[in-house]
């Protein structure tokens, strides 16, 4: 499954005016409103009136609403892409030598999971979450069609029990009891 | 041991003791025990963490063998007579249920 490069510059595009929105949106409006607030709790506004609050309640609302919207059309996507970069793209980074992520027969199948579980895997240490991805990528290539449609599930289910054990580990400094 | 042996943990490691040689993969694991993936994984890596289990990835060229690299797992020294006595330990009846049997009644 090859995108044509208009589609995918379209796509860069939009995400980049969303990324542009996102920033000014919820950055002017969230900032504005926490500065209002924050004027007001130190005293520097002194008495500032309902007229202030007022505003600075529907800039709450507002910035609510907005959230709510870029959410939905897209902001899922930019987050993703941002804690991608966050993560320096380790987790999800293909080597030059594997094949490409998606076109593995079972991911594509698998769709919006697959999605899901990528999204698990980045709220795992780098290391952990690259090696359970690449665990489920190599079992959803591989098996058979009804593992495959009940694999996903039983991955993303377990998605929080790995990301907090994996994360213990990391803090505990990977020490194993048997070990202490 | 550490951990809590659940039924589970108890088929992975029946699974690998069958030859304790032998690596299994994911894949051959879910087929062996039945479990799917999302439980054997934790499981996998649990007895990894305790030194029971040791994994490798396999190296491979993905595009020569048209598929992702595997990861194998096999059960170490002290895993396998870990694993046995575990399963032997849980294949002993527990005193509740001979108790139960003695008053005769099961439910």
């Amino acid at each position: 499954m090859t995108r044509s490069v208009p589609t995918f510059r379209r796509r860069e595009r939009r995400r980049a005016a969303s990324a542009v929105m996102w920033t000014c949106g919820v950055g002017v409006v969230y900032a504005a409103d926490i500065i209002v607030f924050l004027l007001h709790a130190t005293g520097v506004l002194g008495d500032v009136g309902h007229a202030v609050l007022a505003t600075a309640d529907l800039l709450l609302a507002v910035g609510t609403v907005y959230l709510a919207v870029i959410g939905v059309i897209g902001g899922v996507r930019l987050g993703i892409s941002s804690l991608r970069s966050l993560h320096g793209d380790r987790t999800l980074r293909r080597d030059a030598t594997e094949a490409p992520l998606d076109q593995v027969a079972g991911l594509e199948e698998a769709g919006f999971a697959w999605r899901l579980i990528r999204l698990c895997a980045l709220l795992m240490p780098p290391a952990a979450g690259r090696r359970w991805l690449e665990e489920a990528q190599s079992f959803l290539a591989e098996a058979q069609p009804s593992w495959r449609r009940r694999a996903p599930g039983s991955y993303i289910a377990s998605a929080p029990q790995l990301i907090f054990m994996s994360w213990t580990r990391v803090i505990t400094g990977g020490r194993s009891r048997a070990s202490r | 041991m550490t951990f809590r042996m659940t039924m589970q943990t108890l088929l992975i490691l029946q699974a690998l003791l069958l030859d304790p040689a032998r690596e299994l993969y994911g894949l051959e694991l879910s087929g062996e025990t039945g479990l799917l993936p999302g439980t054997t994984y934790p499981i996998l890596l649990r007895l990894e963490n305790e030194g029971w289990v040791t994994s490798r990835r396999e190296d491979i060229d993905p595009r020569a063998e048209k598929r992702p690299a595997r990861r194998y797992y096999r059960l170490t020294a002290e895993g396998a007579s870990q694993a046995s006595a575990a399963i032997a330990d849980a294949r002993r009846p527990s005193r509740t249920a001979l108790r139960r049997l003695a008053e005769g009644g099961v439910a």
